[in-house]
């Protein structure tokens, strides 16, 4: 063996890396003798590290030469055998082993050239033994490098191993010469099933539609190809070739790795149409969807936001908030022709000044870290017109969601037109209701005029009798005088109250003091519960809250609760004909009950409060309904019920205002 | 105070303070007295005034309505002549009141003229209801001094009996007779015969029992009637 023979050794590891040698498992490289170069088979072997078998054999061996060196005559380097002690002491990886072998076949050279040839000139005898010593110590160091090469090359080879992609290797024949765990894996063959086994046969490989892919000049390929398992599944590989060339660098076979990506390109399928799907439901949706970069404003958040002001840069916003994808209905809602125009800018500018309170308060919620943002605004579209809007802004989960925020906005000027005229309708109703239950007094409004009116003339024309009467009369005219004057502020009282429950006007927020609308309210029916023989009886705490509303329409329900309650009495004994008002005061209300003698409600209370429900042969019905609505705008409830042995009791409760929001509003 | 000298008292009877104080003011300054009252039951438990008197009610009050009232006056034993007024009347209630026996019915605003005339004719009316009954009072006193026989004498004698008649129904001689018509004469102050059988009338004590004609034949048309 020459040293160059030993290298030789060394490069087949080192061209082969696939040929893996684990330390667990090594496997030994065999040359076939017969197969030449080109027909190598893998031979698999689990060994004991450093065994003591291969320490024997070497010592055998040097002792073998030491012996032949000292024994027989040769004269040649019988010493360069050494070396096969060395060689086989290499295999067992141990570094200090291989070391200790040489320097010990260096020793018994050493030692028999001594023996031998000490007296001797230096000679060829000499010259041998350096020759020698010169092969024991490449030999020597040879081992240790290609011991650490394979070191090197088990790592990777555990690599391979260890990988989940399948290794194949294949000779020009197409024949399997190296399959690994995860080719067993994945195709379902073992490696013993495998390996000697032509790969076309076994796995039925096809690269769209062809055969083989031609590696072409620079020996290598990639693309997916689609092949068989054993089972028969056709699974779908994103595959890898390397041409695998002979030691004179002739294409020898191939080289493969290859991945299932059969999953993979399945669900990649399935985003892809998931994907088509949500595109298709954005563009086609009937109503504005748009996806906008929001990201700037979480930046202004941070930086771009005074901490006291807490107010956003409106413009700043304008000028980095693009819309990243739009549908038609979104261009045609800004008022713009194409979705196209849309994208690529901001939507901020079309919102007209003063709905940036409206702006911030979406900005501010996403940072307050709500998902999801209702909120009413309206923008001017690019053709001047003024559009009503709700917009639901949702901030979608993930990393870059402030970048997609998804805004959808419904047109609701339609709706909040016809809420207007509902309102307004209602306006009227509840006018039309007003003058109505006036209607019902009128004769009880015009005695309550006519009394001081009629007083008024007595007076005056007393006054001038008086005058006629030359004793007397300066004090009597007087006093007909004073009387005429608060008769006609009376008279003028009736009419001012009267007209102001008749007014129409829009609803209006004022301060309401409850014992002063309770006065005025029975003032106003003072004539008619008088002759019904009906007494009022009011309780009510010593200090009551303010509360806000429309005052008329507040007295409007109080009036027709008592003149409900009046009728109800019709048929009660006069002696019992009592009203109680009671007022009481919870924490965020007010409750006022109208409480009757009367028969109390037949049936369920809540048909009461039905449009066009009455039980009077001239009522409309729509009296109670219409306190509801009334009540009910002003944020409180109304609810009828009787009370055992007593009548029906009627109760509304109206919300304590807070001043400042009062005053808002 | 006799009726024939006093100028007479309103009684008014309204819940209204300001019309009470402006009729008050009103009769006053036409030389009335008045007492004003906010309720029937205030009026009733104070009793009606001796003077000629006249109630102005409002027909309109709480409680009992004025034409209830009214109609139950009688029973109660007040005679007053009576004035509605009322704010808003219509044709039946004015019937009605009429019907009950009212002088006369205001609608409010009234003038004081209508007003004032009719309070002078209810005050007239009382007046002379007043003297009827002053003057039915002296003759009952009158009568009252009779002695048990003047009166037997004083009943057969305004029936149209002649002496010598009265005399044999009381079985009485012609001369008793004479002597206790004088007496009757003299103390019911009566100036002849004619005057004691008004008196009489007045006083209601005819002797029924004395009859011209049968009975029997009085009450013919009544049965033909049938």
């Amino acid at each position: 063996l020459t040293p160059e023979a030993g290298g030789a050794v060394a490069e087949t590891f080192l061209r082969n890396p696939s040929h893996s040698l684990g330390p667990e498992s090594d496997r030994v490289l065999r040359h076939d003798p017969v197969g030449e170069a080109e027909t190598t088979k893998y031979e698999y072997r689990y060994r004991a590290r450093a065994h003591p078998l291969t320490l024997g054999l070497a010592i055998a061996i040097a002792l073998g030469v030491f012996a032949c060196d000292l024994l027989t005559s040769l004269h040649g380097a019988v010493a360069v055998l050494y070396t096969t002690a060395i060689l086989v002491v290499a295999r067992t990886n141990e570094r200090r082993a291989v070391l200790a072998t040489g320097v010990l076949c260096a020793a018994l050279t050493l030692t028999g050239w001594i023996n031998m040839h000490w007296s001797e000139d230096l000679d060829s005898a000499a010259l041998r033994m350096v020759v020698s010593l010169t092969a024991i110590g490449i030999t020597t160091v040879l081992s240790l490098r290609n011991n650490s090469a394979r070191s090197t090359l088990s790592e990777q080879a555990r690599i391979l191993e260890l990988t989940h992609d399948t290794v194949i290797i294949r000779n020009s024949e197409d024949l399997i010469l190296y399959w690994n765990e995860g080719a067993e894996k994945l195709y379902g063959w073992s490696r013993s099933e495998a390996v000697g086994r032509n790969s076309q046969a076994l796995l039925k490989t096809e690269v769209e539609g062809v055969r083989r892919p031609d590696l072409g000049p620079s020996g290598a390929w990639a693309g997916e190809i689609l092949r068989t398992r054993k089972n028969g599944d056709r699974i779908l590989l994103a595959s890898r070739w390397l041409a695998r060339l002979d030691d004179r660098g002739a294409p020898n076979g191939v080289i493969e790795t290859s991945a299932d990506v059969t999953e993979a390109r399945l669900a990649a399928e399935e985003r892809r149409r998931s994907e088509e799907r949500y595109r298709a439901i954005f563009n086609a949706a009937g109503f504005p969807i748009w996806e906008t970069d929001l990201t700037v404003v979480r930046e202004k958040g941070r930086a771009g936001r005074s901490p006291t002001s807490r107010t956003y840069d409106t413009a700043a916003v304008a000028e980095r908030a693009f819309v990243r994808n739009a549908n038609d209905a979104a261009a045609a809602l800004f008022g713009l022709n194409d979705r196209s125009e849309l994208i690529g800018m901001s939507t901020v500018p079309f919102y007209p000044p003063d709905q940036a309170v409206a702006l911030h308060r979406i900005w501010a919620a996403l940072e307050s870290g709500q998902r999801t943002i209702e909120q009413e605004s309206q923008i001017v579209a690019a053709n001047g017109r003024l559009i009503d809007i709700l917009l639901q802004v949702t901030l979608p989960e993930g990393e870059d969601a402030w970048s997609r925020v998804l805004v959808m906005a419904l047109d609701i000027t339609e709706r909040n037109r016809a809420q207007l005229r509902l309102a307004q309708s209602q306006a009227e109703l509840t006018h039309v209701a007003r003058v109505t239950l006036l209607g019902q007094m009128a004769a009880s409004i015009a005695h309550e005029v006519n009394q001081p009116l009629s007083a008024i003339i007595t007076y005056a024309k007393s006054g001038r009798r008086w005058l006629k009467q030359e004793a007397a009369g300066a004090t009597e005219v007087e006093d007909c005088l004073d009387h005429i004057v608060s008769n006609g502020s009376r008279a003028a009282e009736v009419i001012s109250r009267v007209r102001a429950m008749a007014r129409k006007s829009e609803p209006q927020s004022d301060r309401i003091d409850v014992p002063n609308l309770l006065d005025e309210t029975i003032a106003l029916l003072h004539r008619n519960l008088n002759s019904h023989q009906i007494s009022v009886v009011i309780t009510a705490p010593p200090a009551l809250p303010t509360l806000f509303g429309d005052r008329v329409q507040i007295q409007q329900v109080l009036m027709n609760l008592m003149l409900n309650a009046e009728q109800a009495m019709a048929s009660t004994p006069p002696d019992d004909r009592v009203i109680c008002v009671e007022v009481s005061v919870g924490t965020k209300f007010v409750s006022i009950e109208v409480k009757d003698c009367g028969a109390g409600i037949e049936g369920d209370p809540e048909l009461l409060f039905r449009p066009f429900f009455t039980t009077k042969s001239d009522g409309m019905g729509m009296g109670l309904s219409i306190c509801r609505s009334i009540v009910e705008k002003h944020g409180g409830t109304l609810m009828a019920a009787n009370e055992e042995g007593r009548g029906a009791v009627f109760r509304f409760t109206l919300p304590i205002a807070n001043e400042v929001e009062g005053q808002v509003s | 105070v006799t009726p024939s000298s006093s100028p007479g008292r309103i009684v008014i009877v309204d819940d209204d303070p300001e019309i009470r104080g402006s009729l008050d003011s009103l009769m006053r300054s036409s030389g009335f007295a008045v007492s004003s009252y906010a309720s029937t039951a205030e009026f009733v438990s104070a009793g009606r005034p001796d003077e000629p008197s006249c109630l102005v009610l409002d027909v309109r009050l709480p409680g009992e309505n004025g034409l209830d009232f009214l109609e139950r006056l009688a029973d109660l034993g007040l005679s007053i002549p009576v004035v509605l007024m009322t704010g808003h009347g219509d044709i039946p209630m004015t019937v009605r009141g009429m019907r009950a026996g009212a002088v006369d019915f205001l609608p409010k605003p009234f003038t004081d003229d209508e007003m004032l005339e009719a309070v002078a004719t209810a005050i007239g009316r009382d007046r002379e209801a007043l003297t009827v009954a002053a003057v039915s009072a002296r003759l009952q006193e009158l009568y009252d001094d009779l002695t048990g026989r003047e009166r037997d004498v004083m009943g057969l004698v305004v029936a149209g009996l002649m002496n010598k008649q009265v005399a044999s129904r009381l079985s009485l001689s012609e001369i008793t007779v004479k002597i206790h018509r004088g007496n009757v004469m003299r103390k019911m102050e009566a100036q002849s015969l004619a005057d004691l059988v008004r008196m009489a009338e007045q006083l209601g004590i005819r002797d029924e029992s004395i009859r011209r004609f049968p009975a029997s034949a009085r009450s013919e048309p009544e049965r033909s009637g049938h």
